[in-house]
């Protein structure tokens, strides 16, 4: 009897854990349900730095446009405004009074409507704060809400306030509630930017922030009361973007793209340009490449003999291999500069290049005196660390030591980079003979470049020590031009490049190519990068299939 | 190779890994002594020329180690590169042991203030992380070779000088000391002729097996831009500038990488084996097995 009972209990055993088996497969192994929600995961290489929409001057543009909306919104490419919180503005004819019309469906993710007061006072509160970009607004004299939807600035002086208030910083617009939900007393008590800082977001865009934690990942989540996604038309909205926004902090371009193949992210900031031709090639991916206003420069010591002489330093110009350059140092992703203005910027012009012709150099040293090449060593000096810049120096000093130039290359810290180049201005023999670095744009004029390193006054980036008054009066003259007669504006900026085409105190080595590799599924990528916004993907305009 | 006992060839002998060894870092140094005499291809390994349409080829007769992203060959980079290598591991691992040695013995052997103000020296380069340290010296004294070897050398030698403070320790309450310091002779000529023959041996087999990792610093230093200049292709250069190109010229990082692989292998083999010669004890027991 005991003997059939333990056979049986075996048995049943046996059958149970078989039978727990099969429905523990057919759970496993049943298709999981198909996400409700698209989310889309962008890798970023920075980490996140505040959450504070009047001061906020860094990183975080990668997501305040997100959150936040300003009155419009700027493309510098194509030089056109679209609409955002403002549907419709008109200016004096003085320049001095711009009154924006507000449009009336849009609210904020508390609940409150947003109107010309909340405009007034998020303007004044970054005003009062004075903060990160807040200088952008020093034209502003005062803001005046003349009723519910309209909303007037009174100017100091003429300036492109259109231009301002469509700028990634300092102009976004936010609930005036913030101080009750702050339990401040008022908008710029500290106890709101904590509030802020803490991971709360009172804006009006698409997108609400519901995880902040900037060292690792924000989370991003449709706001569905979102006034663009029920406007017909309205071109920086898609019905099929993501629901959730995940913006991932990733910072090697290596692990970006291993996560990208690995599908672990869909979209990555930055992954190392020489994988960009293979993506290009992948079906399974999109490159989207775009203009930067990010320029590479060689500067040379205009003061310290061999390269006081124009003429060396015009042999030089012609025996710089650009394009190879591009190809090396940026895996092609660049473009070979014409001048010290970027392409795609307004006051760059397209025949300002110098042609890579080692004859023509030769000559040109013969002239300058140096026949037999130059019997000095050329100090180079580029910030260590950066590949892109020691690609670059290598391939300037392979091509002069053609010319019979000798090239010593030294990398150097910013910082020592910086401090050998300010002793040039008190002793220029204690200085650098080159120096290669980088120049993007704080304000989108041409005048940043030009005047920063080139203008006689400017001690601290015109490391060419370059002083020429006509060219100094030119631009200067230029950028006042600027807001009123910018044709004329824009013939003194040429006539000032022209100039330093002759002379050449700098070159333009290349003006840098954005790019950005995502999974294809994701389409309208293009229209979701704005130059003007760097790092920033705008996920609203996104289409994200399957 | 009256420097080397005879014997120690017949130790060798006997020890196929440890002849392998001895053979690599013979190899290693002749090489890199010889090697701006015996390459092919000069200006490609110090590269003051580029060809663009030669880029990237795959390891062929030709380019046994293929060719970069300038088109220049690899085994001339890698050839040239041994010598910057070379020089540098043996002028770190020479000038840590001659500071090492000297600070060790003299705290050890005399004590009271001077070692204890000697040792405490050492602790405080002790303290931090020797890369740090290097990368830290690297940016005050700017970059080159002579400075890799400086910034490496002053992180290095504090390891050496406890060694040899530990060993003198073990050595000065001998017998022989006692009776040196008994007929009157001087501290100097003690140290110098009992102390130290006595109390080197443990340092100089460390100093061996520090050969690989003296190269592997430099090259982390060559990795964090703070080592020896472009375009001169020391080894960690040509491995950190190959790396982004991995997945589609595996080569220019994976020569470099593979040649400093078997060097580091051929000293640490070469360390083992002065080691184990060096300490009889250990040699009967390894010769037993």
């Amino acid at each position: 009897m005991i003997g059939i009972s333990k056979r049986i209990l075996a048995l049943f055993l046996v059958v149970l854990v078989i039978a727990i088996a099969i429905v523990s497969m057919v759970f496993i192994y049943r298709p999981p349900p198909p996400p409700v929600k698209k989310i889309i995961t962008y890798a970023s290489l920075s980490e996140m730095t505040t959450a504070d929409p009047s001061t906020e001057f860094s990183n975080s543009v990668l997501w305040l446009p997100l959150v936040y909306e300003t009155l419009l919104w700027y493309n510098p490419l194509t030089g056109e405004f679209t609409p955002g919180l403002a549907v419709n503005y008109t200016v004096s004819s003085d320049g001095l009074v711009w009154t924006f019309y507000l449009r009336k469906n849009a609210v904020f993710h508390d609940g409150t409507p947003v109107t010309a007061h909340a405009v007034k006072a998020s303007i004044e509160r970054t005003i009062t704060l004075g903060q990160g970009a807040a200088y952008i607004l020093e034209p502003v004299e005062r803001v005046e809400a003349v009723d519910d939807y309209t909303v007037k600035f009174y100017l100091k002086h003429a300036a492109p306030l259109n231009k301002i208030l469509a700028s990634p910083y300092a102009v976004y617009i936010f609930s005036p509630r913030v101080a009750e939900h702050a339990g401040a007393q008022n908008l710029t008590d500290p106890k709101v930017a904590e509030w802020f800082n803490k991971g709360n977001d009172a804006g009006s865009g698409p997108y609400r922030l519901v995880k902040w934690d900037p060292e690792s990942e924000v989370i991003l989540e449709k706001f569905t009361d979102w006034w663009g996604w029920k406007e017909v038309g309205y071109p920086l909205a898609s019905p099929n973007a993501p629901d959730v926004f995940i913006v991932k902090i990733i910072k090697d371009a290596v692990t970006q793209e291993r996560m990208l193949r690995a599908g672990q992210i869909d979209i990555a900031e930055y992954v190392p340009p020489e994988t960009v031709e293979d993506f290009g090639k992948d079906p399974n991916y999109i490159v989207v490449k775009t203009p930067s206003f990010q320029n590479l420069l060689l500067l040379f010591n205009t003061k310290k003999p061999p390269l006081d002489n124009p003429l060396v330093r015009q042999a030089i110009a012609h025996a710089i291999p650009y394009e190879d350059i591009v190809k090396v140092a940026r895996a092609g992703l660049a473009r070979v500069a014409s001048g010290v203005i970027p392409y795609g910027m307004w006051g760059h012009f397209e025949n300002f290049r110098y042609e890579y012709n080692l004859t023509l150099a030769r000559q040109l040293l013969a002239e300058a005196g140096y026949p037999a090449g130059i019997n000095k060593t050329l100090v180079l000096v580029y910030t260590a660390g950066d590949i892109y810049e020691q690609r670059t120096s290598e391939l300037i000093h392979s091509s002069l030591a053609q010319l019979g130039i000798t090239v010593e290359i030294r990398p150097l810290s910013w910082e020592e980079q910086w401090a050998l180049a300010q002793k040039g201005w008190e002793d220029p023999n204690a200085a650098q003979d080159l120096f290669i670095f980088y120049w993007w744009p704080d304000v989108l004029s041409p005048i940043t470049y030009l005047y920063n390193m080139f203008h006689s006054e400017s001690k601290s980036f015109n490391l060419c020590y370059y002083e020429n008054k006509e060219f100094d009066d030119l631009i200067m003259e230029a950028y006042s031009l600027e807001g009123v007669n910018p044709d004329k504006a824009l013939e003194l900026y040429r006539r000032a490049q022209e100039i330093l085409y002759r002379d050449v105190p700098g070159v333009g080595l290349w003006d840098m190519v954005d790019f950005r590799v995502a999974r294809s599924k994701i389409g309208n990528l293009d229209k979701a990068i704005n130059p003007a916004i760097p790092t920033a993907i705008l996920a609203q305009v996104l289409d994200v299939r399957g | 190779m009256g420097l080397i006992p005879r014997d120690f060839f017949k130790f060798l002998v006997k020890r196929p890994l440890y002849t392998a060894g001895f053979i690599i870092v013979i190899a290693f140094t002749i090489i890199g002594s010889i090697a701006p005499y015996i390459l092919t291809k000069p200006e490609d390994a110090w590269g003051v020329t580029y060809d663009l349409n030669k880029a990237f080829q795959p390891p062929s007769l030709e380019y046994p180690f293929g060719t970069d992203a300038y088109g220049r060959d690899m085994l001339n980079r890698v050839i040239l590169g041994s010598r910057y290598s070379l020089i540098i591991a043996v002028c770190v691992v020479g000038l840590s042991l001659i500071i090492g040695v000297i600070v060790g013995l003299v705290a050890g052997y005399l004590a009271g203030f001077i070692g204890t103000i000697l040792m405490r020296l050492t602790d405080m380069f002790l303290a931090y992380p020797p890369l740090l340290l290097a990368v830290a010296f690297a940016s005050v004294l700017g970059r080159g070779v002579l400075t890799t070897i400086m910034a490496l050398a002053i992180s290095w030698w504090p390891w050496y000088a406890r060694l040899m403070y530990v060993s003198v320790n073990s050595v000065k309450s001998a017998q022989y000391v006692e009776a040196a310091k008994v007929v009157g002779l001087s501290k100097f000529t003690i140290m110098a002729k009992y102390i130290l023959p006595n109390s080197l041996i443990p340092v100089v087999t460390q100093s061996m097996l520090d050969m690989g990792s003296a190269i592997l610093e430099a090259s982390a230093l060559s990795f964090l831009g703070v080592g020896v200049p472009p375009p001169i292709p020391e080894w960690g250069r040509l491995i950190s500038e190959g790396w982004v190109y991995v997945s589609k010229a595996y080569w220019i990082t994976f020569f470099p990488g593979l040649v400093l692989l078997v060097t580091v292998v051929g000293f640490n083999l070469l360390g083992d084996a002065v080691k184990e010669y060096m300490n009889p004890r250990l040699r009967s027991i390894v010769a037993k097995r």
